[in-house]
């Protein structure tokens, strides 16, 4: 599953609408939308906001192995070099009010420029005194919930599962952020930029969607079933469960092993230690 | 995560993590200047970024981003615990890069590493600095290719060179650069020299292409390593770690056989042979990343924290490679982990 956050619904919109997801009601605090493989998340603003909505739904439906997280939204520079309406990758984060920086991995293939993020608890114009004083570096995009989305997911995703997309918005002139856009402006400018973000996320969605499980039930059984019949320690069963996730790699299935099973082990042992007998010749079968 | 999307992970060094402080200086310029089109990104510290929790390095290991960062603190450690010191009584090992651009299967630095990324220490002066310190003190023997692979960084790097250069100026110092390097490009600059030891670690071709992802080919090692010798450098030959593969020992045996008739053996400088082992702690975070590697997930024994082949299959298969050798190299020139870890008593880790 693909895991989205974004601060408001305008922003999140396009990816609802093209994406076809349904709201849920199963969150009364913030809004839920669900699709196939794809979950997103409106926070509110803010880094506290940020944070609860994320943890909260990541506790509540538990982000798998390969799940990946994407985090979403406008942002703001104080840099004119930097192009309006552009979509931008974060690959370094910095909490504004603790000084603390955040890299997320890049591992991925994707079409946008990148630029660190810098995430302050006021709108930009209120800041821009101390983005002066503490930015080496003077091209950034400026937030409210980058960083503290970052330390939210990293519980439940690692550095290579996340991503931080931001669309650049304003130049933090007006008195309020987003004060220069409405809802919809900023809807339809996330639209124009539909050809680069929706194919990302759909790279993403895929990336996702690939699970694996190694001890499948046919394993499980198997293991129950030796478990019983050879009278079988925890750690010999371990130990048989490593042997049976190395066999499963070299082959198809356990058919084999279950029909040698039928013919060279009896239906119960006298003692544990006839069972360790067996479970040593079981042992050498697998290899 | 097994990926069917090859096209999802971009290229390697796509991205340059770069000490604030070194970002302007000359080395890091040179080394940035291979990667025209690598994001440059400022940290603090190497650590900022090498030791994130959460990183996954298999995943990370099929990009490989470069860290430039300085090495604080100690930088020679004393090997002995380590690896095969090959009779050695000041052994020492340091660390100038750590991680490798190659991918082995089987490669310990899964379990020790939190990330995949290449860190390199521009600071290699300071390293030379430790050594001369030693060196006042008795010989040395110093492993400077443990933790990566030097050689096949050298277009880069020219680590090797500086390494080479250095001996040459400390009599007292031997050093090995352990590599699956095969291109001799790399030891274009490098003039030959008794005191360096190129130790190439050889598998069959179907290890090599199962389990070595993105080195050499058996063939393009041994056509290195032919020249090389040509050329007198002293070369150590490493089968180490041989793998327990199906019908292993049909495709070992045709395997020395052809080394044998490439490599005039008793011309190489010495000759390793070991099975693979690796340490619990280690093992167990490598099954974690790759639980889909038949070479980790291979039922081990634990014997004193240090997993491994069962005893019997152990022993056999370093006798079937003892027999091969034996006819070609002096006994005493072949070194084997098991007889050195009775000497040692705390065999560790290998790569
Ligand atoms: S085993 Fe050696 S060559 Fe292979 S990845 Fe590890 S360090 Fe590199």
């Amino acid at each position: 599953m693909l895991y989205i956050s974004t601060a408001l619904y305008c922003e999140a919109k396009p990816i609802i609408l093209y994406f076809g997801l349904k709201k849920t009601d199963q969150f009364h605090k913030f809004q839920v939308f669900l699709g196939d493989d794809i979950l997103v998340v409106i926070t509110g603003v803010g880094e506290i906001a940020a944070s609860v909505a994320i943890s909260s739904i990541c506790s509540v439906i538990p982000p798998e192995k390969g799940d990946f997280f994407l985090s979403f939204g406008s942002a703001g520079t104080v840099s004119k070099s930097l192009t309006l309406k552009e979509i931008y990758l974060l690959n370094k984060i910095t909490q504004l009010s603790t000084n603390q920086t955040f890299y997320p991995d890049v591992l991925f293939r994707h079409p946008f420029r990148e630029i660190q993020g810098v995430t302050g608890s006021r709108v930009l114009k209120e800041e821009i005194q101390a983005l002066n004083q503490t930015q080496e570096e003077s091209l950034f995009l400026y937030d409210m919930e980058g960083a503290a989305s970052y330390i939210s997911a990293s519980y439940f995703f690692g550095t290579h599962q996340m991503a931080f997309l931001r669309i650049l918005s304003d130049y933090g002139e007006k008195k309020d952020q987003r004060e220069w856009l409405t809802p919809n402006q900023l809807t339809l400018m996330i639209e124009e930029k539909a050809h680069a973000l929706f194919p990302f996320i759909e790279q993403m969605k895929e990336q996702a969607r690939q699970k694996e499980q190694l001890l499948h039930t046919q394993t499980s059984e198997f293991l129950e079933q030796m478990e019983q019949l050879l009278c079988l320690s925890t750690s010999m069963k371990y130990i048989l469960q490593q042997h049976l996730s190395y066999y499963l790699l070299l082959h198809d299935d356990l058919l084999d092993i279950i029909k040698w099973c039928d013919t060279h082990i009896p239906n119960s042992c006298k003692s544990k230690r006839e069972g360790k007998i067996y479970f040593e010749e079981l042992k050498r079968q697998l290899l | 995560m097994k990926n069917s999307n090859d096209n999802y992970y971009d290229r390697a060094f796509t991205h340059i993590y770069v000490e604030k402080e070194l970002a302007s200086g000359t080395q890091a310029k040179d080394i940035m200047k291979h990667f025209p089109n690598a994001k440059i990104i400022l940290i603090d510290h190497y650590k900022d970024v090498f030791n994130r929790s959460g990183q996954n390095f298999h995943e990370q290991k099929k990009v490989r981003n470069l860290i430039l960062a300085n090495k604080k603190g100690k930088l020679v450690y004393p090997g002995a615990q380590v690896c095969q010191s090959f009779g050695n009584q000041h052994f020492y090992y340091t660390s100038s890069v750590m991680n490798c651009i190659y991918d082995c299967e089987y490669c310990y630095l899964q379990g020790m590493y939190p990330s995949a990324n290449l860190v390199v220490f521009l600071n290699l002066e300071d390293m030379f600095d430790e050594v001369r310190e030693l060196l006042k003190q008795h010989p040395v023997y110093l492993c400077v290719s443990y933790d990566t692979d030097l050689m096949a960084l050298e277009s880069i790097l020219s680590y090797g060179k500086r390494w080479a250069e250095f001996a040459k100026e400390n009599e007292k110092l031997t050093i090995e650069i352990r590599t699956k390097c095969a291109s001799l490009k790399a030891w274009e600059d490098i003039m030959p020299s008794k005191q360096v030891i190129y130790a190439f670690t050889l598998s069959p071709e179907e290890v090599s292409k199962a389990y070595e992802k993105r080195t050499p080919s058996l063939k393009q090692r041994l056509t290195c390593i032919k020249t090389l010798m040509e050329r007198d450098y002293q070369v150590r030959l490493c089968f180490d770690p041989m793998l327990y593969i199906s019908d292993y020992k049909k495709i070992y045996g045709a395997f020395f056989d052809e080394v044998k008739k490439e490599i005039a053996l008793n011309q190489v400088y010495d000759v390793s042979i070991g099975v693979f082992r690796v340490s619990e702690d280690y093992l167990k975070k490598m099954r974690k990343q790759n639980p889909k590697s038949a070479v980790l997930q291979f039922p081990y024994e634990n014997e004193n924290g240090v997993y491994q082949y069962q005893r019997e299959l152990t022993n056999e298969m370093l006798n079937f490679a003892m027999d091969a050798l034996k006819e070609s190299i002096p006994e005493e020139k072949i070194f084997s982990w098991e007889e050195e870890k009775g000497k040692e008593s705390n065999g560790k880790k290998r790569k």
